[in-house]
């Protein structure tokens, strides 16, 4: 079992509002981390590093929470992040960030995966290595869930009333690194439950259902060429997945060569990512692992 | 002691000749980026009265490289040339040499005898180093590079020339593998003559640098591993800045 874990800055961004994490709690589990600072909100990029860090905190305080399904590990996350915020006299709101995680379990069987918040989650299928299904959630109003919204009722009711009329979407990707071909589905609107569903607790056992699990931020979907006429020009976002998740090998810092040598061969063709971009995974194959 | 190293895996070169090259498993490697550094020795005859101290060099280079804060991202490869060129060892990252092995007695240590088969010694490095730098950049590794050939005398064993060492230098540029890569060739109290014909080799090969030292003692030997030492730092500062480091001076 291996982790890595690759940050970087995007075009229109001085600074790096996502924040990544790849490492060992005390009893030696594992652990991929992300978050990605909300652009509108005052010094996300310290808040994302704050809740990734709380995050750390809770999984190591509390092992089995992330795993249980209500909002007890969410909770926990940002009420430790919000005390870490004032007490260096940060306003609370520099947390609206997302959050997702890929953690081993106690039992050392299983990982847990969590997202609260946008982004996309990818499963490297062990029934065919060469195939990975992505799934991709957005908030059509371009809010996503931060878990700071349930320190502030007021926000909390606001967010969730604009998510109401506007709604959530989820798409489903299947891409092989090693074919340009991408089956990918339509988006398919989903209620307020099934909403909440997304965010709650998914358990992989090791070995048996993916042999990589992998968490993307939102950067990742906005790769863009500039055209001649000086327009942007979207990557469709099978082409990004496929060159940002085709890893080579499974040794070290994998994550880390093949988003380098991604966006490399990007900007080769003058295509840039424009937000920040963010890629943790785990690999779950004990023939991918490594001693890190 | 030397130490447990990861296996190297032998690999045929397109150039041909006696010998490839070996290096650490692609599969093996963890970090994100590497500097290939080859030491090439000239072991020749008349390298024998100072053959201690030049050991006494390479554990020294070994050892800088090893504090570097880049160490994690430097592999280092050791071929020797008398008559023949041959590998004293493969690419192998710094975790895996023991600077105790390069000095007198060590199992790296120089065996002196024989000619200067100086230009076989360099299209091996040059070749060694393209053919690796493509295996690793398949695998996602960024790679540049920096050959040291350090000689006392001129060829008089080769069976290549040195417009094959050009050669092997533009297939390796023109493959692209490498983000750049430094070639250097010192010469160690040479006569005027000797001095002269191996910077007309540095010209017609295209090497980045030719330096000399005047003569071979423990003080010069110093400086040169210093040189040595700097400029593979250096040179793998410059890694990801897309071109080569500036040559530093001896």
């Amino acid at each position: 079992m291996n982790i890595d874990c690759s940050l970087h800055t995007g075009k229109s961004h001085s600074i790096c509002e996502d924040y990544t994490r790849a490492g060992k709690l005390s009893d030696d589990r594992k652990y991929a981390i992300l978050s990605d600072g909300c652009s509108g909100s005052p010094d996300t990029d310290i808040g994302a590093r704050i809740l990734v860090m709380s995050a750390v905190e809770v999984l190591d305080r509390h092992p089995d929470l992330v795993r249980q399904n209500n909002d007890m590990f969410g909770m926990s996350v940002i009420q430790i992040a919000e005390k870490t915020a004032i007490s260096m006299s940060l306003n609370p709101q520099c947390l609206d960030a997302t959050l997702s995680i890929i953690v081993e379990n106690t039992d050392r069987k299983s990982v847990t995966v969590r997202m609260f918040g946008d982004g996309s989650f990818a499963r490297h299928l062990d029934v065919d290595e060469s195939c990975i299904n992505v799934s991709q959630r957005q908030w059509k109003s371009g809010a996503p869930f931060y878990l700071s919204y349930m320190l502030d009722e007021k926000r909390y009711e606001v967010w969730k009333k604009v998510t109401k009329e506007s709604g959530v979407s989820v798409r489903t990707i299947i891409i092989s690194p090693n074919d340009t071909r991408a089956d990918v589905c339509k988006w398919l609107d989903i209620s307020e439950d099934e909403d909440q569903t997304l965010s709650r607790p998914k358990i992989y056992l090791i070995g048996e259902e993916a042999t990589i699990l992998s968490v993307l931020s939102d950067g990742s979907e906005t790769f863009y060429k500039t055209s001649k006429d000086r327009m942007l020009e979207p990557v469709p976002f099978e082409e990004s997945l496929q060159g940002l998740l085709s890893f080579k090998n499974f040794n070290g810092s994998f994550v880390q060569r093949r988003v380098n040598r991604h966006i490399k061969n990007m900007n080769k063709d003058g295509i840039y990512h424009d937000d920040d971009l963010s890629v943790a995974s785990m690999t779950l194959d004990s023939e991918k692992n490594s001693g890190n | 002691m030397s130490k447990t190293s990861n296996p190297l895996e032998q690999h045929k070169l397109p150039t041909g000749g006696n010998f490839g090259f070996s290096a650490t498993k692609v599969e093996d490697l963890g970090a994100t980026e590497f500097t290939l550094v080859t030491l090439v020795n000239d072991v020749s005859g008349s390298v024998g009265s100072y053959k201690d101290d030049m050991c006494e060099t390479n554990a020294n280079i070994i050892e800088a490289c090893a504090k570097s804060p880049r160490s994690e991202n430097l592999m280092a490869r050791m071929v020797a040339f008398d008559t023949i060129a041959y590998e004293q060892h493969g690419f192998k990252t710094l975790d895996d040499c023991d600077p105790a092995d390069y000095k007198a007695g060590g199992s790296q240590e120089l065996k002196i005898g024989g000619a200067t088969a100086l230009f076989d010694a360099s299209v091996n490095a040059i070749a060694a180093t393209g053919a690796y730098a493509k295996n690793l950049s398949d695998s996602d590794f960024d790679t540049n590079a920096i050959v040291f050939i350090v000689t006392d005398g001129w060829d008089n064993s080769s069976s290549h020339t040195a417009d094959d060492v050009k050669k092997a230098l533009e297939q390796i540029r023109r493959d692209e593998c490498l983000e750049s890569i430094m070639v250097v060739l010192i010469g160690v109290g040479v006569d005027s003559g000797s001095g002269s014909a191996l910077d007309q080799f540095r010209a017609d090969a295209d090497l980045t640098q030719y330096v000399e030292l005047p003569d071979a003692s423990p003080t010069q030997l110093a400086k040169l591993a210093d040189f040595i030492s700097k400029s593979v730092s250096s040179q793998s500062q410059a890694l990801g800045t897309g071109g080569p480091s500036q040559p530093l001076t001896l």
